[in-house]
């Protein structure tokens, strides 16, 4: 189990981790398939999920999730989504007892290429202290 | 294979306990078939079989009965283990279960309740809490039904084996019918009510002795339903004709109000799946990060008509069965006053809301130090005195119902409840709950008045959180509260009117003001009942200076506490 502030865009399916739903954006189609933005986040870090297909009605706000094989990379739209893709799963694993931070926000940092290390990411700055998408409750 | 307990929900993941007697009966199926065999088992297979019965009597209606007959013919702790993995199951699964296997559950457990298995007490009250409040669904009206029924067939059997089943029963359905009673011209129910209203009626009349363990929380019940003729009934002889519940040593209602009602009701009234989430807003999340669960919260529990009556039942249960460690009080996790703030600001409806208040204010009323536990009162007290900088409306709303409870709940035993606030106020204090009211001259805020009228006052004059909304004043054996005063200064009259409209507070605040500036010529003149008191304020020994809370409402308000030594 990874927790979220430590997880970094990757082109590898291998995220496995626990976070709770916090909010939900509006179904959309891609092409042929529905697709839903979500924030979710654990106590480390918040980051944005994005659902695929029935997923997308099977998650509700204040769900526990249980997320197998993850992957954390950037969708068609450029931007950096947490989702379980082709090889990977989630599964609701309870309800609300679990405690969370919206900051930071992994979706919202830029990285760039570790020049150490080839094909891996460093954090570069921070666009945002929390999600853009789904600001934090006034 | 496809659940056969459980709804079906996709992307959900496996409840272990489910899996646990799938598991079992699954292998030992071939077992589960007469005939029996007649070896003993061990342990560890009788465990097993356990398991694989329970799942067997659940999913295979048609094989329920020949399941129980292996079950009578392996047994060997009385049924503890069986009762208690049923306990667990409506527990943690109660909610998810497909219906068939809630029909099955009610007969599993008449079988538990004829062989009186052991624990079979515990199982019928973890039957008791799946029956929510302000839940007209038809599951829930048949849990209702079928509870009901249950508890009028074995009533024998209940009184001599399990009294604190049928005191909870009543309570639970003295709760609901509250709801079942709101609504008419439903025939269906109209015969649920019939049922429970001739069960709660066999209880008071018959089996006082055992509604009496309930405690005050019983009339608060009872009173809820006086718009009922037959708990009308049972009201006025219970304040009239106290000796025709035939109880020796029971000569008036307010016996009742002295005894305090014990956590274990408060939880009756919460669903377990309810009071985890509760306990873990209480305990866990930070004050500042609440507001998604508490969206959550009443997404899931409060929304729909009717369904806010629970917040009535919530209240209670974090007042009287959620008492917080001193770790979790001196942390950063949200205090049980704000979190009942939200509750009271989440009630549309004025009925609710007021039960609401009184269920915040309930132990107040009759506090006694000896019996009663001052974390049961805490929480309305910070709610008031927190909400003075930003809320000030909480407050005062709050005061003013307090002073009306004081004045209302039972005008011919006024005396108790004047008696109970006192107590109250008196514990708050002490115990530093309100830090501004500790005695002392040097604190601010503390007046002291040495005399009323010509009589020294005895133990203390209380009340005086905001002099300027009401105070109560024990003076000599009496006790007095302010609610409404004229001042009088110089000739010029200033009139306050009553509470409710806020008047009262005016005048007060003028009073607070007068006392301040005192004038030899002045007179407080307030009204105890319909009677006219007076007190000179050349009476008044010594003022310190009041402390000043600004607020956006008033430009200021003076906080006094009068007491003495």
């Amino acid at each position: 189990m990874v927790c979220l502030k430590d997880i970094v865009p990757a082109a590898e399916n291998n995220i496995n981790t626990r976070f709770i739903v916090l909010d939900k954006g509006r179904t959309k189609l891609e092409g042929q398939n529905r697709t839903c933005l979500a924030l979710v986040a654990d106590e480390t870090a918040s980051v944005h999920f994005q659902f695929w297909g029935d997923e997308c009605d099977a998650f509700e706000p204040g769900d526990i999730v249980r997320l197998t094989n993850g992957i954390f990379s950037y969708n068609r739209n450029n931007s950096l989504v947490l989702r379980a893709g082709k090889r990977g799963s989630v599964e609701k694993v309870g309800e609300f007892t679990m405690v969370f931070v919206e900051t930071p926000n992994m979706s919202e940092i830029t990285w760039i290429p570790d020049p150490d290390r080839s094909n891996k990411y460093v954090q570069d700055s921070v666009v945002s202290p929390h999600s853009r998408i789904f600001p934090p409750l006034p | 294979m496809a659940s056969k307990l459980l709804k079906l929900t996709a992307y959900k993941a496996k409840n272990e306990l489910e899996l646990s007697l799938k598991q079992a009966f699954e292998e030992l199926e071939p077992k589960l078939r007469p005939l029996f065999p007649l070896t003993i088992p061990t342990p560890q297979e009788y465990s097993k079989l356990n398991l694989a019965i329970l799942y067997g009597v659940l999913t295979e209606s048609h094989l329920a009965k020949t399941h129980i007959k292996h079950l009578h013919s392996i047994v060997t702790d009385g049924y503890a283990l069986f009762v208690s993995l049923i306990v667990k199951i409506v527990n943690d699964l109660y909610g998810k279960f497909v219906d068939s296997v809630k029909d099955q559950l009610i007969w599993v457990v008449k079988e538990m309740v004829d062989v009186l298995g052991v624990g079979f007490d515990g199982l019928l009250v973890s039957l008791l809490r799946q029956i929510v409040g302000g839940d007209f669904s038809d599951r829930n009206l048949w849990l209702c039904f079928e509870l009901s029924a249950l508890f009028s067939s074995k009533w024998d059997c209940l009184v001599e084996e399990a009294p604190f089943v049928l005191t909870s029963a009543l309570f639970v359905y003295l709760r609901v019918l509250a709801d079942h009673c709101k609504v008419s011209s439903d025939a269906k129910i109209e015969s649920l009510k019939r049922l429970e209203i001739e069960f709660c009626v066999k209880m008071l009349r018959e089996q006082f002795h055992l509604c009496m363990k309930i405690g005050r929380d019983l009339i608060r019940l009872l009173r809820d339903l006086v718009h009922v003729p037959e708990f009308r009934a049972i009201w006025k002889d219970l304040v009239l004709s106290p000796r025709e519940f035939g109880m020796e040593g029971f000569s008036d209602v307010s016996q009742l109000y002295c005894s305090r009602t014990s956590s274990l009701y408060f939880l009756l009234r919460i669903t377990p799946e309810m009071e985890t989430q509760l306990r873990f807003l209480l305990m866990h999340v930070k004050f500042g990060n609440q507001k998604r669960y508490q969206m959550w919260f009443a997404r899931k529990f409060l929304f729909g008509q009717e369904r806010e009556t629970l917040v009535i039942d919530i209240v209670r249960f974090i007042c009287c069965a959620h008492h917080p460690s001193n770790e979790t009080i001196q942390s950063d996790i949200i205090p049980r006053w704000a979190v009942i703030g939200w509750l009271l600001k989440s009630c549309r409806e004025k009925y609710v809301e007021a039960n609401v208040k009184l269920a915040l204010f309930y132990d107040w009323l009759f506090f006694d130090e000896k019996i009663d536990n001052i974390m049961n009162i805490e929480p309305a007290m910070l709610l008031m005195v927190c909400s003075i900088p930003k809320y000030v409306d909480i407050t005062h709303s709050l005061l003013e119902f307090l002073l009306f409870l004081a004045e209302n709940y039972d005008v011919d035993r006024n005396y108790v409840i004047i008696r109970g606030l006192s107590s109250a106020m008196r514990a708050l204090v002490r115990r530093g709950v309100v830090p501004f009211m500790e005695q002392g001259s040097q604190v601010p805020g503390l007046m002291k008045i040495r005399y009323i009228g010509q009589t020294t006052i005895g133990s203390a004059a209380i009340f005086g959180l905001f002099l300027g909304a009401g105070s109560l004043i024990h003076c000599g054996t009496s006790y007095f509260y302010v609610a409404k005063c004229i001042v009088v200064e110089k000739r010029k009259k200033v009139e306050g009117h009553g509470i409710g409209g806020g008047g009262a507070i005016t005048a007060l605040k003028k009073v607070a003001y007068l006392l301040k500036d005192l004038q030899d010529e002045s007179v407080l003149i307030w009204f105890s009942g319909k009677e006219e008191k007076h007190l000179r304020l050349s009476h008044v020994s010594r003022i310190i200076s009041g402390q000043h809370t600004v607020s956006s409402c008033y430009e200021t308000i003076v906080v006094y506490l009068a007491t003495l030594p």
